[in-house]
């Protein structure tokens, strides 16, 4: 994986990347809707999208991979189109939050997780990050635990032995093994197994199966500390689902940062996320006008 | 009467795995058996890079219809994809309708160069690809050429309106412009395929180049005109008269069956 950018300017305490995950095919801003969806509802994808817009955060360089296929776009995030170039892979940093953000805007070459998974674990340990946090959409009718129906996030780590962290679970989080999924580490041998059919019958191991598994395992395998933060939800109406899972990641680095769970739920600009409804202070990208796709042809009728 | 499985009352087959799921999951690396790299076969079996001015590159039919149609053009290399079948390809000459990438000196200097993408590349195949063609052409400037993809534009099309955009790479974009270039593609929307892997090569390699996307795939004449304007300011292209070649070239591409039951 080679980057090409400003290399001084990365922020190194934590690396907030999207997964992808196989799915409809879903048209949605800068993400080509002919290839299988890179996460359900490209929940993951909206929700950096809403942290980079948000926050005004620069970008700093670029991700080339052979395995990411290529698309190209103009400026997703405006006030005004610039006419300036997105590619598939880019790089943002927050300098408050001391963290990268990797904007992944199109799917990988059939049959290339593992080895994606790995060429980015690559860079994320040669280029010094100290944690790697993937934010991910879960299908829902894949979830299978009714008491848990409403908006929940779960979270998976490596930071611990047990699997739990303090801070995710003041924060309100569920442990994904909660949800009743398997979190066996991503092995070929078990992949290679599923697809002679010789395990996995059950919905258990779903979130087994999933590329932000193939990414956690990698990560880990190579001693970076990474969290998997995760909302069930369906293709359509994302924007919510992306809300929903910006706010959570946005809560978790201002707790990491120092201040207090009460500091914060008191910071005029969250109330609205702290009572579940969607925040009205994030700012919409720009390619989110047209989300939708085009107008309806009035001449129709 | 054919016997249909009731999904209600049925046993669930053995396995619940979703096919696509497995199949964007990588293949047992002892079965994969890779192929081979494309390469440049050069005309005269003599190994050179090219530097020109400019280089062009057709990715659409209307582009590589123009470009055929600029006279006194002479090919210099092929680049050969392996696995593409070259079955039915004329022997004698290139044509528009062979499934090859033939690179032409559009002047007698070598200062604009063109290449006819007639082929399609696989994507797993676009990161190579593009690599290959920089090894072998080292260009001041791109200019490519591509159709406006329905599924990826975020507002309406009509086939009876010609439209024209453009993507360039930073360092284009930090020229000084004296051409009139056309509107930048709106925001939301996106182009995806080799078109889209040579910007995002040129755009990290900190190249200038510049994407024109068409619409609709029969117009040749804005595409013809906007070629013209912005090599405009290269003293080779003056004569190369790329929008009379635009006027030659209509109605001579194929009627697609889609068009025939209009």
């Amino acid at each position: 994986m080679e980057f090409c950018g400003d290399r001084a300017r990365l922020r190194r305490k934590a690396l907030v990347l999207v997964s992808f995950n196989p799915g409809l095919c879903l048209a949605h801003c800068l993400i080509s809707c002919d290839q299988p969806a890179l996460s359900i509802g490209n929940a993951g994808q909206l929700a950096v999208d809403l942290l980079i817009s948000t926050y005004g955060m620069p970008r700093v360089g670029f991700l080339d991979d052979p395995h990411v296929l290529p698309c190209v776009g103009n400026d997703p995030f405006g006030p005004e189109p610039r006419g300036e170039l997105a590619v598939a892979m880019e790089l943002y940093v927050d300098s408050a939050s001391d963290i990268t953000v990797l904007q992944q805007r199109s799917p990988l070459v059939k049959g290339s997780t593992l080895k994606f998974a790995e060429n980015l674990a690559d860079w994320a340990k040669s280029e010094g990050f100290e944690n790697v946090v993937v934010l991910s959409g879960l299908d829902s009718g894949k979830r299978h635990l009714l008491h848990n129906a409403g908006p929940q996030v779960y979270y998976q780590t490596s930071a611990s032995e047990d699997g739990k962290d303090e801070l995710c679970e003041r924060l309100g989080w569920l442990d994904v093994k909660q949800s009743g999924q398997h979190t066996e580490p991503f092995e070929f041998s078990v992949l290679r197994d599923a697809m002679d059919g010789r395990v996995g019958e059950h919905d258990q191991d779903y979130l087994s199966r999933l590329p932000v598994t193939a990414l956690f395992t990698s990560f880990k395998k190579r001693g970076l500390k990474v969290l998997s933060v995760l909302c069930y939800c369906a293709e359509g109406d994302n924007i919510p689902d992306a809300t929903f899972l910006a706010s959570a990641c946005d809560k978790f680095f201002h707790s990491c940062n120092g201040m207090s769970y009460r500091s914060w739920i008191n910071h005029a600009n969250y109330l609205h996320i702290y009572a579940g409804k969607e925040c009205k202070n994030w700012r919409i990208p720009l390619s989110w006008s047209t989300v939708y796709g085009a107008p309806p042809d009035l001449s129709i009728y | 009467m054919a016997t249909h499985s009731d999904p209600l009352t049925e046993l669930p087959p053995p396995s619940r795995f979703d096919p696509e799921d497995l199949e964007l999951l990588s293949d047992d690396p002892s079965q994969v058996i890779p192929t081979p790299a494309p390469f440049v076969a050069w005309r005269n079996d003599e190994a050179k890079i090219l530097r020109p001015e400019l280089l062009l590159l057709g990715f659409s039919r209307p582009s590589c219809t123009l470009l055929h149609h600029i006279p006194g053009k002479k090919l210099l290399a092929s680049i050969v994809l392996p696995g593409i079948s070259m079955a039915g390809n004329s022997i004698a000459a290139p044509s528009p309708e062979d499934h090859c990438c033939c690179l032409y000196a559009l002047d007698g200097d070598c200062s604009i160069v063109a290449a006819l993408v007639q082929y399609r590349i696989p994507p797993e195949k676009y990161h190579e690809w593009v690599r290959v063609l920089f090894a072998a052409v080292n260009p001041d400037a791109i200019l490519a050429m591509e159709l406006l993809q329905a599924e990826n534009f975020r507002s309406r099309l009509s086939v009876d309106d010609p439209m024209l955009f453009t993507l360039e790479t930073d360092a284009m974009r930090a020229e000084k412009r004296e051409q009139q270039i056309p509107p930048f593609l709106p925001s939301g929307s996106l182009i995806d395929g080799p078109a889209a892997a040579v910007l995002s090569y040129c755009q990290m390699q900190s190249l200038r180049a510049r994407l024109l996307v068409s619409w609709p795939e029969r117009d040749v004449s804005c595409l013809g005109k906007s070629l013209q304007d912005l090599t405009s300011y290269l003293p080779g292209a003056r004569t190369l008269g790329f929008a009379q070649a635009s006027k030659a070239s209509v109605g001579k591409r194929g009627i697609s069956t889609y068009e025939l039951f209009m």
